[in-house]
């Protein structure tokens, strides 16, 4: 009976450690379950601060891709996590920039035609915009040299003979003509691709040598060929720094949808005046010069006197110079061959570099809608009679940008090519450098972003915008003077 | 005439409607508030006290040219831009979610009754331009290791699935 008793006194003390052990651990476990919450919700906040959304992402991907002009960035990004391959692997449009530039190596070449492949294949239907860049921008560059020595290479006399292109010599270089090589094979593989895809084109060699290069036993079809044959919905040409005369508009326009941009340098056209055909589908047009010697001798003469009637359904009009040019030659042939230039519905035109304003007079552009002036570094002491007679008396819209202080100096200058432009609407000053203090306009100050010290301004995006009536302007420039 | 925007810390805004109109969001929101305030839960008071700052700033900016998508867009950002989304990174990444919640890229879209692809407007630019463009630059020329490290991502890849990868952008390889 005691034992029995015993055991029962037992199972009472055993029961109430039970309950007090699982008391204790409940109170364990609540803690923990806090502290888990705690840091679940730590991680979360981890989470969002250091992680985009999908569709943030590829924005970011994108703005990516056109900074550097290749979906070629994808690739790092593609192995950074799960969601970073998917946000890559599910957007077409993040594949359609199939840029190759500068350097070429020999050792990558299987990677650019990988490369191409893979941009064809994931960006599914979309149309394809290409991008071969054998030089920069900056030609005065090493790279850029070294480029030039690069296609000079590709003379099967590179060896023995002097390079023809850059006034220095240097010593021959194995690199360079591997570069030049490689630059070649690639152009050659992009010539064996199907182009019906291609939107837009920008082909930019490092010089004209190039082109006899092409015509040498490299090379066994010629860029126009690749143009014309399968291109059917290119829009946008550009043709850099070549000295490609065999770029022929009459064959390449049937080939063309539309063609909206061409950027063409030096001498770039049929020598044949009477090849040249109407080109209506092309609305944009940039011409560019950089070196007046080859411009003066084969380039502008062969446009023919009518170049620009060519372009009857030409709505912007941008005339680039580089400032090599010697203007007065230059512009003098220009002018020359201007001349019989007739209204056409140009709506915007834009002058880059040292133009002289005299040039506007080869123009009568009715249309005309926006007037950009850009690093021009002439005075402008013709410009009230220039528009006065032509180009900008119909203008709504003027723009200046990048110009020096002594172009803006005499602000007289300014007022009166206001003056001059009677339908002016409004005035855009960027990137100007400005010797005199500019002031708030007591009308329009809304509208106006004030510099107060023009010096910490140099280089800054926009210095006034006014969009107001004409009277507003003139108050302006008055107080500006 | 101005209206009142609470954020999710509950700090309260009074801002110009002009300003606050540049938000498509709350542009919106406004019609239906009538005067009362206009809550923003997903967005702490610091993170509209910048959005506020670049909306007085561009609030007179014009509608930019009509983009087709023709025309290759520029990568550049103005001085005042820059010196704007010169921020730590996690304001940053607050910023672009903030912009992206506040639905600031298609602002104009009803006011000015145009097609949304017209409508790029200035407000835009603070997710899609220069929030997203800063970004881009951080990654630019960086490894996959280097951009983990930076944002501070796991790698959640197998080595299965990260050999396959591999193998899929050979051509990126050690180019």
């Amino acid at each position: 009976m005691d034992d029995q008793d015993g055991n029962e006194e037992n199972l009472d003390q055993q029961f109430m450690q039970l309950t007090a052990e699982l008391a204790r651990l409940r109170a364990r476990v609540h803690v923990l379950e806090i502290q888990e919450e705690t840091i679940r919700q730590k991680i979360q906040i981890r989470d969002t601060k250091n992680r985009l959304p999908f569709d943030i992402l590829a924005l970011i991907f994108t703005q990516l891709v056109q900074i550097q002009r290749t979906s070629m960035s994808l690739g790092p990004l593609m192995r950074v996590s799960r969601l970073w391959y998917h946000v890559c692997a599910d957007n077409p449009s993040l594949w359609t920039v199939i840029g190759i530039h500068a350097p070429f190596r020999s050792k990558n070449l299987d990677k650019y035609k990988l490369f191409f492949h893979a941009c064809v294949r994931q960006s599914g239907a979309l149309p394809l915009d290409i991008i071969f860049t054998a030089t920069h921008m900056d030609t005065a560059s090493e790279e850029c040299w070294e480029m030039q020595h690069a296609m000079d290479a590709l003379d099967p006399d590179y060896n023995t003979s002097p390079t023809r292109i850059c006034s220095h010599e240097r010593p021959r270089c194995p690199f360079w003509r591997s570069q030049a090589r490689t630059a070649v094979a690639v152009m050659d593989f992009l010539h064996q691709q199907p182009r019906a895809r291609w939107r837009s084109f920008h082909f930019d060699w490092p010089h004209r040598t190039l082109l006899e290069v092409m015509r040498s036993s490299h090379f066994n079809w010629s860029l126009l060929d690749m143009l014309i044959d399968g291109c059917f919905g290119l829009e946008s040409l550009f043709i850099g720094n070549g000295g490609h005369d065999f770029v022929g508009t009459t064959r390449l326009a049937p080939s063309l949808i539309s063609l909206r941009c061409i950027e063409l340098v030096e001498q770039c056209w049929e020598p044949a005046i009477s090849n040249l055909d109407d080109l209506p589908s092309v609305k944009e047009l940039s011409l560019e010069w950089k070196d007046e010697g080859d411009w003066v001798s084969i380039g502008m003469r062969r446009l023919g006197d009518d170049w620009i009637a060519r372009f009857p359904n030409l709505e912007t009009l941008t005339l680039r110079s580089r400032k090599t040019i010697s203007y007065p030659m230059v512009w003098d042939v220009f002018l020359t061959l201007s001349a019989p230039v007739q209204a056409l519905n140009i709506k915007q035109l834009t002058l880059v570099g040292r133009i002289p304003l005299r040039v506007l007079q080869t123009f009568e552009t009715p249309h005309l809608q926006t007037l950009v002036i850009a690093a021009n570094e002439m005075r402008w002491t013709s410009a009230p009679a220039v528009f006065r007679n032509k180009v900008g008396t119909n203008a709504t819209c003027l723009e200046l940008l990048n110009l020096p202080s002594h172009v803006l100096a005499p602000w007289s200058d300014l007022h009166q090519l206001v003056e001059a432009m009677e339908n002016l609407e409004e005035v855009k000053i960027s990137q100007a450098l400005f010797s005199n203090m500019v002031a708030m306009c007591s009308e329009c100050g809304q509208n106006i972003t004030l510099v107060e010290d023009t010096i910490e301004h140099r280089g800054t995006e926009e210095i006034f915008v006014c969009r107001n009536s004409l009277n507003d302007i003139r108050e302006l420039l008055q107080q500006l003077m | 005439m101005s209206i009142t925007i609470v954020t999710s810390d509950n700090e309260q805004f009074c801002v110009e409607k002009l300003v606050a109109q540049r938000i498509a969001l709350i542009e919106d929101m406004v019609e239906n508030a009538g005067d009362r305030p206009i809550p923003l839960p997903n967005v702490t008071a610091s993170v509209l006290r910048k959005i506020l700052e670049y909306c007085e700033h561009h609030k007179n900016d014009p509608l930019p040219p009509y983009d087709d998508g023709s025309r290759s867009r520029t990568t550049h950002i103005s001085e005042w831009d820059q010196k704007f989304i010169t921020v730590d990174q996690e304001m940053l990444f607050e910023i672009i979610l903030a912009a992206n919640y506040l639905e600031m890229k298609p602002l104009l879209y009803v006011r000015l009754n145009v097609p949304r692809v017209q409508c790029l407007t200035a407000c835009n630019a603070v997710a899609g331009d220069i929030g997203c463009k800063t970004v881009a630059n951080m990654i630019k020329g960086k490894s996959p290791e280097e951009i983990r490290k930076l944002f501070n991502i796991v790698n959640n890849f197998t080595p299965e699935e990260e050999a396959q990868i591999r193998k899929e952008a050979e051509w990126a390889e050690d180019r």
